[in-house]
């Protein structure tokens, strides 16, 4: 391969690592609307929780202190998978909690699983790292991957907001 | 005639070999079953020919009979032998003729087979093994002093006396040499419709051992099997004789039926190697089907196994290289390694010229791939091609972008790393069909060339089974280090390319055409 390369090569901008791999579904919290989560779905089915644009976290520029994914009776850093089936994930569904944000003004946040499926990995550099999820929402401060079923993969996409869908709920929800 | 007196028989008395072959012939048993019970070792005299045979038989039938009032076997001895014989059910009788022979050359000619040698493999009745026991105990009872140390494998078998006799009757038919090393095998599967009826008793006998079982994994297709060759050997050697005695009839009965064969005709996998170049972005390395419909139009694996399977006629074939490559990564420099197991290939007589010529045909038709050193291999080499998928060093060329400018220092700061340790998490892309597990590799060595500002040319060399892509853009910070975290701004691929897999295999060839492709011989 030659260095000189065709012109459309040096663009400034390229489509990002999200944009070429994966699709956006959003899911809103049941009874706090403001509170959006992004659901980044790849090609493979893999799917990758993230802070929707318009969380609260996001829109009102908070400082995070601390992530922790002990939440109700669960730890999910017990979370352990085997096998290219990852036998052994803890199943979710739509409300079961991922993990619980505390900002640096005392409020904390639930984020949800969102969606039904198996628990791949959650996130561990934000233990350390905390930043992240404001810093880079949509790649290295994901929360959690999740691996639905492939019987149910259709119809969890079906169940969650497309983007325009997600942008006329927000629109609508009183502030 | 001459009967061979230097030959191996069990007993070199006359008037008792008489004896025991007139009760053979009673019992029902064709000529070379006698032959066979009589202790007839050499494969040389079962080829003699048939008037021989039955002259020698003769011979010891008028020695036993001489003082015998009863002429009955005396005047047509072989009358109760042109049933189904009471030991090999028709196996050396009706499927030891020409007509039977012709009868495999027909299949292997409409089946298109080619071929200069052969091997044939036969599957005897279960039933056979207790029909020839029964045999034995009998002749115990009636010839003790010959046969009271003798064991049913002191008895050539069946098998072996088919193949003395046949291999080279069906090789003249064949026109091709009967040879134990031959990849052409000629299976012959007689079947006796009562043979799991005549087994029966072992169950009652031995419950624990003749459970139903699956003949293998394709069970569904072939059924279910209770009675094996390896189970009813294993349990006759512990049944007392008297109990098989009870049990089943000594001698054996006269069958009601010839055994049927079912004919297959297979020849051993070949293997064709080579290496590949692929110069094009959309084109994957097999053919890739999502949700049953199938993405582009075809693969590496077509086009090169088209115009094999086209020559070598095979029932299927398995394409398998030292790693692989995405679809929208090129793989240049001296290309991947190949090879191609064909499956009961049915056209096999091929020079190294046809596979010059092929790789002539293969490269004709596309500009997409080349393939160079198309050369047959040993099954044995085979086991290079997966050793080289983990083991071997792999080099790449990637351009990268970056979000700000990347100052030249730090560029050049790359080449200073040397065997950098990388933890990987399995890339996301790939999560669904791999287990999750954090890997580590190596980078050997780096170093970029600045293209402009924002974009840099990125040559790697690396442990295989690294995966590069996301060793640039770090997928999600799974991948540490990564470029991201080298250069400290947000890196990502734009393109790569495979530059060499360092597995010397196959051999290069002399005579290769040099494959350059179309885009490699702009300078």
């Amino acid at each position: 391969m030659e260095v000189t390369k065709s012109q459309e090569l040096y663009q400034n901008k390229y489509p990002s690592v999200v944009d070429r791999y994966f699709r956006k579904k959003y899911y809103l919290h049941e009874n706090r609307q403001k509170e959006a989560f992004c659901i980044l779905v790849h090609s493979n089915r893999i799917c990758i929780v993230t802070l929707g644009e318009t969380h609260p976290i996001l829109s009102q520029n908070k400082t995070i202190q601390s992530v922790c994914f002990t939440v109700g009776d669960v730890n999910r850093l017990d979370n352990k998978v085997s096998g290219k089936a990852k036998r052994g994930a803890q199943t979710l569904t739509a409300s079961s909690p991922l993990c619980e944000i505390t900002c640096d003004d005392g409020e904390k946040f639930i984020v949800p699983a969102g969606m039904k499926g198996q628990l791949v990995e959650v996130n561990t550099q934000l233990l350390n790292n905390p930043r992240l999820l404001t810093l880079k929402p949509q790649t290295n401060g994901y929360i959690a991957i999740i691996l639905p079923k492939l019987k149910e993969f259709e119809s969890e996409m079906e169940r969650l907001l497309t983007c325009e869908q997600y942008l006329s709920a927000v629109e609508m929800t009183p502030t | 005639m001459d009967v061979g007196y230097d030959m191996h028989v069990f007993c070199h008395n006359e008037t008792i070999l008489g004896e025991i072959t007139t009760t053979l012939v009673r019992a029902g048993c064709c000529l070379l079953c006698i032959l066979r019970h009589l202790g007839v070792r050499s494969p040389h005299f079962y080829c003699r020919p048939w008037k021989d045979i039955e002259a020698y038989v003769l011979s010891l039938l008028h020695s036993s009979v001489k003082d015998n009032e009863n002429s009955e076997s005396k005047a047509n001895p072989f009358a109760i032998v042109k049933k189904p014989c009471t030991l090999c059910l028709g196996i050396l009788q009706e499927h030891s003729t020409k007509e039977f022979f012709e009868k495999i050359k027909e299949q292997g000619d409409r089946e298109g087979f080619q071929y200069s040698s052969f091997i044939a493999s036969l599957t005897v009745p279960v039933c056979a093994i207790l029909r020839q026991h029964s045999m034995l105990l009998f002749l115990k009872d009636t010839h003790k002093s010959v046969y009271e140390d003798k064991e049913d494998t002191d008895i050539p078998s069946i098998k072996d006396v088919w193949k003395w006799r046949n291999g080279p009757v069906l090789g003249q038919v064949l026109q091709a040499s009967f040879d134990q090393k031959s990849q052409f095998d000629i299976l012959l599967n007689f079947s006796y419709p009562e043979s799991d009826r005549e087994c029966g008793f072992l169950l009652d006998l031995k419950p624990d051992i003749f459970k139903k079982r699956k003949i293998s994994k394709n069970f569904k297709k072939f059924g279910w099997e209770t009675f094996t060759r390896a189970n009813v050997n294993k349990v006759l050697s512990t049944i007392p004789d008297n109990v098989f005695r009870s049990k089943f009839q000594c001698p054996p009965p006269v069958p009601a039926k010839i055994c049927t064969c079912n004919i297959s005709i297979c020849h051993d996998a070949l293997y064709v190697a080579g290496r590949y170049n692929k110069y094009s972005r959309l084109l994957s390395q097999t053919p890739w089907v999502v949700d049953g419909g199938r993405k582009g139009e075809t693969s590496v694996e077509e086009l090169i196994c088209a115009p094999i399977d086209q020559l070598f006629k095979p029932d299927e074939h398995r394409f398998s290289s030292s790693g692989r490559e995405d679809v929208d990564v090129r793989m240049l420099g001296s290309g991947r390694p190949f090879i191609v197991e064909l499956i009961n290939p049915h056209k096999v007589k091929f020079s190294q010229q046809d596979l010059t010529n092929l790789q002539r045909k293969i490269n004709d038709s596309t500009e997409d791939i080349k393939v160079r050193d198309l050369q047959m291999v040993n099954k044995e080499d085979t086991m290079v091609l997966k050793e080289g998928e983990t083991e071997k060093i792999k080099s790449y060329l990637a351009v990268c972008w970056t979000e700000n400018p990347v100052p030249v220092e730090k560029l050049e700061q790359l080449s200073q790393i040397q065997d950098l340790k990388i933890q990987q998490n399995t890339p996301i892309r790939v999560l669904h069909r791999r287990p999750l597990a954090t890997r580590e590799r190596v980078i050997h060595t780096m170093s970029a060339t600045r293209i402009d500002d924002h974009h840099f040319q990125l040559r790697l060399s690396t442990q295989a089974g690294t995966y590069i892509k996301e060793f640039v853009h770090g997928d999600f910070g799974r991948t540490v280090p990564n470029m991201t975290t080298l250069l400290d701004m947000d890196c990502d691929i734009l393109e790569l390319d495979v530059e060499s897999i360092e597995l010397d295999w196959p051999k290069k060839l002399e005579d290769g055409e040099e494959t350059i492709a179309p885009s490699e011989k702009k300078v």
